[in-house]
């Protein structure tokens, strides 16, 4: 009988919750009363005055009701900025990561030579004071900041530079040895840099006196600044990477406007204001910087409504537009710099053919996609580059969204009764459209996109089966090769064209198709790119990339869907905050105000 | 009808009920039972609504969820013409619930049924058989026992992929040893009484004996459990939608539809979770009380009544 009883009780159970949260939920759609925030009237004296209008909504006549209160001592202004972020910190050591959840407490630890400038991607001065190029573009010296300390006390200066590329670029180095050991891989660098040792582009890193630091380069790089100002080629003190080694992950130490206090797993990472800070004019305004780990959507905004944070990045694109109408928030969009797509696996044999790629792109709406399912933050994409970037080709046309014209292409290209299943490495195989498991900045919601893409391809008569597995074997499944068709996009790191483009459509060093390309074999696009990546004359590299785009559009080697404007929420307390592209700001300029 | 009479011969006294009325079989004196019972009624009526959704509905409503998307008019409100609203699709969510009806009972229904056959075959077989095969056989049901079902099931999801026939798979071995452990122990009570020796002394091969004898002696128990099973399997089809392992999108399954929905739990589009959920909880609320139902009326206890 016990267990009967339970067995009633648990779908009762199920209906009374749903029935509360319905009664709850429901106000939220229409709302019938708006309080809104018009004004903040701080007086010299101890009082603070709130003016807080109340407007009524209903179908008689507007009532507008004025109601003035008067607190009588201010609230005490909070110590710490609290930050929600969509997980856990990889690593805290700068060498070895990639993730933007580990880079943006890096951004607050540590400092490199140059910076990316407010809500933008051009490299302004940061522990380097000022910087020379020889005519080349081979030899760059860089003059540093004097009378500056890391956290543990070590002077920072040309030797900390030097010894820092050191451990990034030399193989033989112990500590990046140890690393590698350890299991650990320093991507970016050999990403950015071209590899490791002789196959670097840095040929040496030499301190000519203690404030003078002078690059010598195998061959010029365009990027070359862009590429310093990432948060991963930031410094660390060498005493520090001395005595923790690999464990350079848990204990970082920089010379940034905050110190690292402690970082429970799981749960927070705690910094302190550095009191010692150098550059005195953008010293930290909060005692203290929390980045908490919140990975569920709705639970971080509702720790954000609680006042538990102060700011939070991911958010449901329903919740949205929620926010931007809410006066306890503010909702800030940082500037657009991703791209999602739908990108062909060059080893299916279908894709091959021009006309069916181009079916593809015909039949996807991505206006409807971008307009439902962004919540307002979304722009179409027509190139890999997001309009943001200046490789953008402004005079592209994107392909017209016509399912009849989609339809007659298949037909042109053989598959007048649709298409279902395709060829891949020989084998018939039923045609996947992977999505991803995860939300990503370019694709808030793949499963919801990649339906809505389905569904557009069904009525051109592609049938497509929607597939996802978890995200790392996703990743790695894709770099095998095999799957078919998937969804996957990117977020641009340091503002250069080179970061789009040639990071998918350069060809290997002796020319082979790569796997994140999805095996496109494309030489004279390849061969573009790469000359663009070695020239220094930003006009030249500026037509170079735009043609790319252009080839990339008449080739449709890939379909573009969306740009994102990745939004922010923050308390309406929340001062100082400047989104930035990379996704990775510096806390510095955030300041929380006392409670309103 | 007359091998019932037979085998529930040893459950009443035989004698004082010829004197007092015509001999009535126990199912059709069930049946009766279960007529007159309210909440089994009301179970009753739920269970052949859900049915006649799953069955009849593909047939009378063709449904083809591959296109069904309509970007412009997502998350509306219920209305007249969208009498549970549209999901985020745009797509109407009171046709993908009805149509989701046959992923969710086919499954629950189909899952019990096969867990059902093999494991009575097995408990049949085991404990008639007992020794080493007995002792073999319920290790490793046991085994199977051991796992909190969901957790199997997803482990065998997991295992052979996500898909709605894989999770009628994995629920259905989930199942098995809940089956095979009752028919062993109708087995095991019924091996020592005087019809089965009698049986054996007529010379009745052990083929025969557990198919006319022992079988329909244990169909009662199995019946009751199998239809409350039903019911905890519909959960099951649910929780592994949810976990997106059952069913794959863009066909309609109340789990997996739930699972969408429950992003917009901080956005007030109530109408997409709250129709799958009261789905979910009426389909199992029905099948409860129709077990319930039938459980008091083939209690031979309550049979004088």
């Amino acid at each position: 009988m016990q267990s009967h009883r339970l067995k009633l009780a648990l779908p009762l159970a199920i209906f009374v919750a749903l029935l509360v949260f319905a009664a709850c939920s429901a106000p939220a759609a229409p709302p019938v009363v708006q309080t809104v925030v018009v004004e903040k009237v701080q007086t010299g004296a101890p009082v603070v005055q709130t003016q807080v209008v109340e407007k009524i909504q209903t179908s008689a006549p507007v009532v507008q009701t004025v109601v003035v209160q008067a607190t009588a001592a201010p609230a005490q202004a909070p110590e710490a900025f609290v930050f929600g972020a969509q997980g856990e910190p990889v690593c805290l050591d700068p060498a070895v990561i990639t993730d933007g959840i580990s880079g943006r407490i890096i951004n607050q630890v540590y400092e490199g030579l140059v910076k990316f400038d407010k809500d933008t991607t051009n490299p302004v001065p940061a522990l380097a004071k000022s910087w020379t190029t020889s005519d080349d573009g081979k030899e760059w010296t860089f003059k540093l900041q004097e009378g500056v300390k890391f956290h543990d006390g070590t002077d920072f200066n040309a030797d900390a530079v030097v010894k820092n590329f050191d451990y990034w670029g030399n193989t033989k180095n112990p500590q990046h040895d140890a690393q590698i050991k350890a299991g650990q891989t320093f991507e970016y660098y050999e990403a950015q840099f071209g590899g490791f040792d002789e196959n670097s582009i840095i040929e040496k890193v030499e301190a000519v006196d203690p404030t003078t630091v002078k690059f010598t380069l195998r061959q010029p790089q365009g990027p070359f600044l862009n590429n310093l100002a990432m948060f991963v080629f930031v410094f660390a003190s060498p005493t520090a990477l001395e005595k923790y080694g690999v464990d350079t992950c848990k204990n970082p130490v920089g010379t940034g406007p905050y110190k690292f206090v402690e970082w429970k797993p799981n749960e927070q990472v705690t910094l302190d204001a550095n009191a010692d800070y150098w550059d005195k004019a953008n010293a930290p305004k909060m005692n203290r910087v929390i980045v908490r780990n919140i990975p569920n959507n709705s639970a971080r905004l509702l720790a954000l409504a609680a006042g538990e944070i102060n700011a939070l990045e991911g958010m449901e694109p329903r919740d949205v537009a929620a926010i931007k109408d809410d006066p306890r928030f503010k909702l800030l969009l940082r500037p657009t710099n991703t791209t999602g797509y739908l990108a062909f696996n060059y080893n299916v044999k279908e894709f091959n053919d021009p006309k069916v790629r181009q079916a593809f792109a015909q039949a996807i709406n991505k206006k409807a996609i971008v307009d439902a399912l962004y919540g307002g933050t979304g722009l179409v994409a027509k190139e890999l580059q997001p309009p943001s970037l200046w490789g953008y080709n402004p005079n592209i046309t994107d392909w017209a969204y016509d399912t009849e014209a989609a339809k007659k292409l298949l037909a042109d290209a053989g598959f007048a009764n649709g298409l279902s299943e395709v060829t891949l490495n020989g084998k018939k195989v039923p045609l996947e459209l992977w999505y991803m498991p995860v939300s990503r900045p370019y694709y808030p919601n793949p499963k919801d996109i990649g339906t809505a893409m389905a569904a557009d391809l069904a009525k051109a008569g592609i049938n497509v089966s929607l597939q996802t597995v978890d995200w790392a074997t996703y990743l790695d499944r894709r770099a095998k090769g095999e799957l078919p068709l998937y969804m996957l996009g990117w977020t641009g790191d340091n503002g250069d064209p080179d970061n789009f483009v040639c990071y998918f459509f350069c060809m290997s060093a002796d020319d082979k198709p790569l796997s994140r390309e999805g095996f496109v074999n494309d030489k004279e696009l390849s061969d573009l790119l790469k000359k663009a990546a070695s020239t220094i004359d930003k006009a030249e590299r500026t037509k170079m990339y735009q043609e790319s785009e252009q080839m990339l559009h008449d080739k449709i080697l890939r379909v573009f869907i969306a740009n994102n404007q990745p939004p922010l929420a923050l308390g309406a307390n929340v001062e100082g905050y400047i989104p930035n592209p990379t996704g990775t700001e510096y806390f510095n300029t955030v300041q929380v105000k006392a409670a309103q | 009808m007359s091998t019932s009479i037979t085998t529930t011969a040893p459950t009443a006294p035989p004698v004082a009920k010829s004197l007092t009325r015509p001999p009535r079989s126990l199912w059709r004196d069930a049946g009766q039972r279960l007529l007159s019972n309210r909440l089994a009624q009301l179970g009753m009526v739920i269970v052949i609504f859900f049915l006649f959704l799953a069955i009849f509905v593909p047939v009378l409503f063709p449904y083809n969820p591959r296109i069904d998307s309509d970007l412009a008019s997502q998350l509306q409100p219920p209305s007249l013409e969208h009498p549970m609203g549209t999901d985020e699709q745009g797509r109407d969510v009171m046709r993908r619930i009805a149509h989701g009806a046959q992923a969710s009972l086919g499954v629950g229904i189909g899952a019990v049924l096969i867990a059902v056959i093999i494991g009575t075959v097995l408990g049949l077989v085991s404990g008639y058989v007992g020794r080493s095969l007995d002792l073999g056989l319920m290790f490793g049901m046991d085994i199977l026992l051991s796992f909190p079902g969901l957790l199997l099931a997803i482990a065998v999801v997991a295992l052979i992929g996500p898909g709605l026939r894989n999770s009628l798979l994995a629920i259905s071995i989930v199942s098995i040893p809940i089956y095979a452990r009752i028919a062993r122990s109708t087995v095991l009570s019924l091996k020592q009484q005087e019809f089965i020796t009698a049986a054996h002394a007529v010379g009745a091969q052990g083929g025969r004996i557990l198919s006319r004898h022992v079988f329909p002696n244990s169909l009662s128990p199995i019946l009751v459990t199998a239809t409350l099973g039903i019911a905890a399997a519909i959960l099951e089809t649910a929780a592994l939608g949810f976990l997106g392992l059952g069913q794959q999108p863009p066909y309609p399954e109340w789990g997996a539809m739930l699972a969408d929905s429950v992003k917009y739990l901080t956005s007030g589009a109530w109408w997409v979770l709250l129709f799958p959920g009261l789905m979910i909880m009426l389909t199992v609320l029905g099948f409860n009380l129709l077990g319930d139902g039938l459980r008091d009326a083939l209690d031979p206890r309550l049979r004088a009544n």
